[in-house]
């Protein structure tokens, strides 16, 4: 890909508005999709890691399918679910006039239906591996559920969460099939850089090529920086 | 009467039921070997593990008159025979219990509790262990390991809504009071076994519990240290106003810190007293071998007591019936050839086992009771002492107690 590079285009090419648009869209809904699932995910994780709840392994189940399921599979299931005549989708509609498929919503939510597994699976990891006790002391000096997790496990779990947050934050923003499947192909609107460089492909190789790197460098840069700071604390 | 409980516990191949009362300023051990269920209890008491309503346990039929051990010895026999004949309270009980068992499979433990926990008058086994106002100081601490020891000690304050200023200047306060001032700002990994045992007691009385739960407070400590933390924690509860319940499988730790001694084996008790007692007049073997004692059930008639058919001792105390006697190894004598003079107490025995025992060697005994005997290492060798030598043993009548089973 680096020799293939058109390299004396590269500033127009790199300047091109539908490339930045999409690099601030795949950043943006990649990050949006990653607060999603930590505050869905991480509260899902306790659950499954303690509660001890009936019924447990066929949520975990359900948890990882999103990881073995072809994302465009995932897709067609979200605009079932959230289609305008879908089952949430419908009552959506009536009662908040929300629609989201086709839009930077509809974005966020394929993507976080794809990257959720990853985070959910390490955090699950970290609480298996932290020790249910300490939440028990807590309890002993009087903290209730919530503030043992939240001033106790959480701190204890924090390397576990950081690198479940940066897994799911790198699929998602990588995320192609249940994007363009749920969410469509809209420049500026939903089109993220894996769907630009899809688009790109048809057209005019040497975009594409162009569009790959900058995905490329951009991923590989914040994945070595997040690294550094927060896996080998 | 400050902590009054009963604690029932069924797990699979354990049963705990262990009556249990604690006087406001008193501090009561648990003495047991490991698997006892002490530490069971303790949790019980925390709330860690739930009680259950007596109702659903069919606890009226089971707390009507029978003592404890009965009742436990009665669910032994039926949980291994089913005892189907024995009538239809029996079955039906039987029946309640198996349901129960099958609840508790399905819940989160798998443990079945009963019974109940009455703190000063009040009932308190239906609240969570963030409302029972208990200290817990556990086996290894749990110090939050992400806290300072400032922080750790400030964090039941702030859990019970103190402001954080006034929670840190609590903390501090307890800090310095166990000696621990200079080392506020440090991490739990940072200090040594002692002192992060003293945070987490500094942790645990902050709060002002009622109640006040040790589990083997000592055992993680080297022995030097052992014995500066044992000085300090006594001075602590010493001064500690509610009741306290410590855990413990070191004879040495429950009648150094202990007011009242209760021995637990097999998730029953086997004896309460105060140490005094508990040293002098032991009722299991167990309790015999902690405090060093050689111990024997027989029947009294006089100054003599039958322990069995070919092996009869004689007392300093008068007594009739079921009687323990008790004397120590120390007591016992050894020789070579039959001694002349007393007839009284004296009996052939194999020698087994020779062991160091401080000072001394420690010589266990076959024969028509096994029995310990401490010599000097000089009689040892002039015995000529080895496995398998065969010798004859005595003990003076007045070295020998007795007292009713």
């Amino acid at each position: 890909m680096l020799i293939r590079a058109p390299w004396s285009t590269l500033p127009q090419r790199l300047t091109e508005p539908g490339v930045l648009a999409a690099l601030r869209l795949s950043l943006l809904t990649a990050s949006l999709a990653t607060l999603l699932c930590l505050a869905l995910g991480v509260p899902l994780a306790w659950v499954l890691a303690r509660s001890g709840l009936p019924g447990l392994r066929f949520v975990r189940a359900l948890v990882t399918v999103p990881l073995v399921l072809p994302p465009v599979v995932g897709g067609v299931a979200l605009l079932l679910v959230f289609g305008r005549r879908g089952l949430v989708g419908s009552w959506l509609d009536a009662t908040f006039g929300v629609s989201l498929p086709f839009t930077t919503a509809g974005v966020v939510l394929a993507e976080a239906f794809v990257a959720m597994p990853f985070l959910i699976i390490s955090v699950e990891g970290a609480l298996r591996a932290a020790d249910a006790r300490y939440e028990e002391a807590a309890a002993t000096l009087g903290a209730n559920r919530w503030t043992a997790f939240r001033r106790v496990t959480l701190p204890l779990i924090a390397p576990g969460v950081a690198a479940g947050a940066v897994l799911c934050w790198a699929r998602a923003l990588g995320e192609f099939g249940a994007t363009i499947t749920f969410a469509g192909n809209f420049p500026g609107r939903t089109q993220t850089m894996p769907l630009a460089v899809y688009l790109a492909l048809e057209q005019d190789l040497d975009s594409a090529i162009v569009l790959s790197l900058v995905l490329l460098v951009v991923s590989v840069g914040i994945l070595a920086a997040l690294r550094d700071r927060w896996l080998t604390a | 009467m400050s902590l009054d409980a009963r604690l029932v516990v069924s797990r699979a191949k354990f049963q705990l039921d262990l009556p249990l009362t604690v006087e406001s300023g008193e501090v009561v051990a648990l003495l047991g070997p490991n698997g006892a269920g002490k530490t069971t209890a303790l949790r019980a008491l925390a709330g860690l593990i739930p009680l259950e309503g007596q109702n659903r346990q069919g606890g009226n039929v089971r707390r009507g008159g029978k003592g404890g051990n009965a009742e436990k010895a009665a669910r032994d026999g039926q949980g291994r025979v089913g005892q189907g004949g024995e009538g239809h309270g029996e079955q039906a009980e039987q029946a309640e219990r198996d349901a129960g068992g099958d609840r508790a499979e399905r819940g989160e433990l798998g443990e079945r509790a009963g019974g109940y926990v009455t703190l000063d008058g009040r009932r308190i086994d239906g609240l969570p262990p963030e409302q029972r106002r208990i200290g817990v100081v556990f086996q290894d601490y749990l110090l939050f390991p992400h806290l300072s020891a400032l922080e750790n000690v400030a964090f039941g304050p702030r859990c019970r809504g103190v402001d954080k200023g006034e929670a840190r200047r609590a903390a501090a306060e307890w800090l310095e009071l166990v000696g621990l001032a200079e080392h506020a700002r440090k991490k739990p990994r940072q200090l040594s076994g002692g002192q992060a045992q003293r945070v987490a007691l500094a942790r645990a009385l902050v709060t002002e519990p009622r109640l006040l739960l040790l589990d083997e407070p000592l055992a993680a400590l080297d022995a030097r240290t052992r014995m500066d933390t044992r000085a300090h924690l006594r001075t602590r509860l010493a001064s500690h106003p509610g009741a306290t319940v410590l855990v413990t499988h070191d004879p040495l730790d429950a009648m150094m810190l202990a007011d009242r001694l209760v021995i637990v084996e097999d998730g029953a008790v086997v004896q309460v007293g105060d140490a005094a007692t508990i040293t002098s007049r032991p009722r299991t073997d167990y309790v015999a071998r902690l405090v060093g004692l050689n111990l024997y059930r027989g029947v009294a008639s006089g100054h003599t007591v039958r322990v069995s058919e070919e092996f009869d001792l004689t007392t300093a105390d008068r007594g009739e019936g079921e009687v323990f006697v008790a004397f120590p190894p120390a007591a016992v004598a050894l020789w070579a050839e039959r001694p002349e003079g007393s007839p009284r107490n004296t009996w052939p025995a194999e020698v087994a086992a020779i062991a160091r025992h401080g000072d001394s060697l420690r010589i266990e005994l076959t024969g028509p009771a096994p029995v310990a005997a401490d010599v000097t290492p000089a009689a040892a060798v002039d015995l000529d002492l080895a496995p398998g030598r065969h010798i004859w043993a005595s003990v003076k009548a007045s070295e020998a107690r007795s007292y009713p089973a």
